[in-house]
């Protein structure tokens, strides 16, 4: 595998605040949506991405490289439990960030269209919530005030199922 | 920030959650109880959640308590007690000295049970554990008092096309007409309704347990009185278009005697199993022959899969894993000794199980009978306990 080789093939990623990031091809492509747009040859030397700050590229970048890097499923029957476990401490550590940083890498994942990234964020918010009250569960997103149950609707949504708030 | 998140993506967070959490999701904000009650929803939770947590859910009587025991196991080699999901049985039959209710299928999380008193078997339960929602059906209209001949046989599972649940019971009043009568119950309808058996099919007996595949229940069914030996098939009944079809068994099945002949599933694949050891007093070895259909409704697809010998008594085949193990006897997968009163001593239990007393199934958490059924109220468990 040619992973991080000089001669390998470059792609510039421009974030919304205008700083670039120089990656080789191969971790360009864990995002279907750059493959698909160096396919269809549209993708010019820089490919702009106007709705994803550099702190949240640069974390994405991050991921891709390892995941580039890793040996993948489908390329060989019999991968070392190695390679899958650090991979797996790699996510671990990865989403051991703050829940802002998770909704913003979620978004641009979804963006980017990065499926293991995607599924990876869902699971880290899935994983907070699971188990909390409602009310923990709307500080922990900070969810909007204006979108809240009336409080007929929430003694209702209580009242029918009350074993699950014990 | 503001958590502000696209429908797909909350779609995809929550369909990771179990059933208990989801019913406090829905008190989160007004955008996720609707999320949460939809249709789309209920579907994609009931597949993403118990594809990531395979499960199985087990069933004992034990006779000297009196008592049905349920546990939910990690669908390992060892079958681990998963911890965190304990089940409390919640029905009682009031009027009935043994509180027996057993399996007749799962679907989509929701157990189908009846009574296993004869006198009471037109009462039938839907229940979903892991959101604790039941659905007392009303007795079929065909009763037992009038019945000839042979236990009926009970149908369940789920009607995709129509969203619906339905459970089958087909009977067998030879007084009256000698092809099996069927009625369908409707979640939907609330109400049970005759279907004609289609007089071109031969006219059968059906066997629980139940299989349900590809929107259709399957009974091992079978007929004696043609000829000196039994004449045993598979009936299928799709519960969307509600129509009967006859598949055949491998050829050296078919003059079997249809109690030992059970069906089950293997990798979303119909499976026979025929076990040599059954209704043997202490027998002393057994036989398991398993045939899996590769190609569903293609008879020519039939290929035995495993024939294996036991030097000893192993019980009856409770279930197939997709990896291909057999569960057998009890849920340790150990050889209990056979009591006089026909049933096994299971030292883990503490108390006598009957033979059929032992089901295993998926487990599935899921959000069916949600707005159709009723809470069970805690007062009942708690009089349970006593």
């Amino acid at each position: 595998m040619s992973t991080s080789s000089s001669s390998s093939k470059k792609i510039v990623l421009k974030s919304a605040d205008n700083e670039t990031f120089e990656i080789d091809e191969i971790v360009a492509l864990e995002s279907q949506a750059i493959k698909n747009m160096i396919e269809d040859e549209c993708a010019d030397n820089v490919i702009p991405l106007g709705n994803i700050d550099s702190k949240t590229l640069s974390k994405i970048i991050e991921y891709c490289k390892k995941h580039a890097e890793s040996p993948k499923k489908d390329d060989n029957a019999d991968i070392d439990e190695k390679a899958v476990e650090d991979l797996k401490s790699f996510d671990a550590e990865f989403a051991k960030v703050d829940m802002p940083l998770i909704q913003d890498i979620l978004m641009a994942a979804n963006f980017l269209n990065i499926d293991n990234l995607i599924g990876l964020m869902c699971r880290t918010i899935a994983d907070r919530i699971k188990g909390k009250t409602p009310e923990e569960i709307r500080k922990i997103l900070n969810i909007n005030k204006n979108d809240l149950l009336s409080p007929e609707q929430e003694a209702k949504a209580r009242e029918e199922n009350s074993w699950a708030f014990d | 920030m503001r958590y502000d998140l696209p429908d797909e993506l909350n779609f995809d967070i929550l369909s990771r959650l179990p059933s208990k959490s989801l019913l406090r999701c829905r008190s989160v904000c007004k955008a996720w109880l609707s999320l949460i009650s939809s249709e789309k929803f209920t579907a994609a939770h009931l597949q993403k959640f118990n594809q990531l947590h395979p499960r199985k859910l087990v069933r004992r009587f034990e006779l000297l308590k009196n008592r049905e025991t349920y546990s939910v196991h990690l669908d390992n080699k060892s079958l681990t007690v998963d911890p965190g999901t304990l089940i409390t049985f919640p029905f009682k039959c009031k009027d009935c000295d043994i509180n027996s209710f057993g399996i007749r299928g799962c679907c989509n999380g929701v157990v189908c049970l009846s009574h296993e008193c004869i006198l009471k078997e037109d009462k039938i339960i839907l229940w979903n554990p892991s959101i604790r929602r039941k659905l007392d059906i009303h007795p079929p209209n065909i009763h037992l008092s009038l019945i000839a001949y042979y236990f009926p046989a009970l149908g369940f599972g789920y009607d995709k096309i129509n969203d619906d649940y339905k459970v089958v019971k087909v009977t067998y009043n030879h007084h009256v007409v000698y092809a099996p009568q069927v009625e369908i119950y409707t979640v939907r309808t609330a109400t049970w309704r005759e279907v004609a058996f289609p007089q071109h099919l031969p006219s059968m007996y059906f066997k629980g347990p139940q299989v349900f595949l590809n929107g259709c229940v399957h009974w091992i069914a079978f007929e004696w009185w043609k000829t000196n030996s039994p004449y045993c098939s598979i009936m299928k009944l799709d519960l969307s278009t509600e129509l009967f079809e006859e598949i055949p068994l491998p050829t050296c099945f078919v003059s079997e005697a249809p109690a030992s002949l059970e069906l089950a599933l293997v990798n979303e694949q119909l499976a026979v199993v025929f076990s040599k050891n059954l209704h043997l007093p202490r027998a002393s070895a057994s036989t398991y022959i398993i045939w899996v259909m590769k190609e569903y409704k293609n008879p020519t697809s039939w290929k035995m899969m495993w024939n294996v010998k036991y030097d000893r008594d192993m019980g009856r085949v409770l279930q197939l894993t997709d990896s291909g193990e057999i569960i057998m006897g009890s849920r340790y997968g150990e050889l209990m000794f056979r009591d006089y009163i026909m049933g096994y001593y299971d030292p883990h239990c503490l108390g006598f199980i009957t033979e059929e007393s032992i089901y295993v199934d998926r487990y599935e958490e899921s959000l069916a009978l949600l707005d159709i059924g009723e809470d069970i109220i805690k007062e009942e468990e708690e009089d349970l306990q006593q």
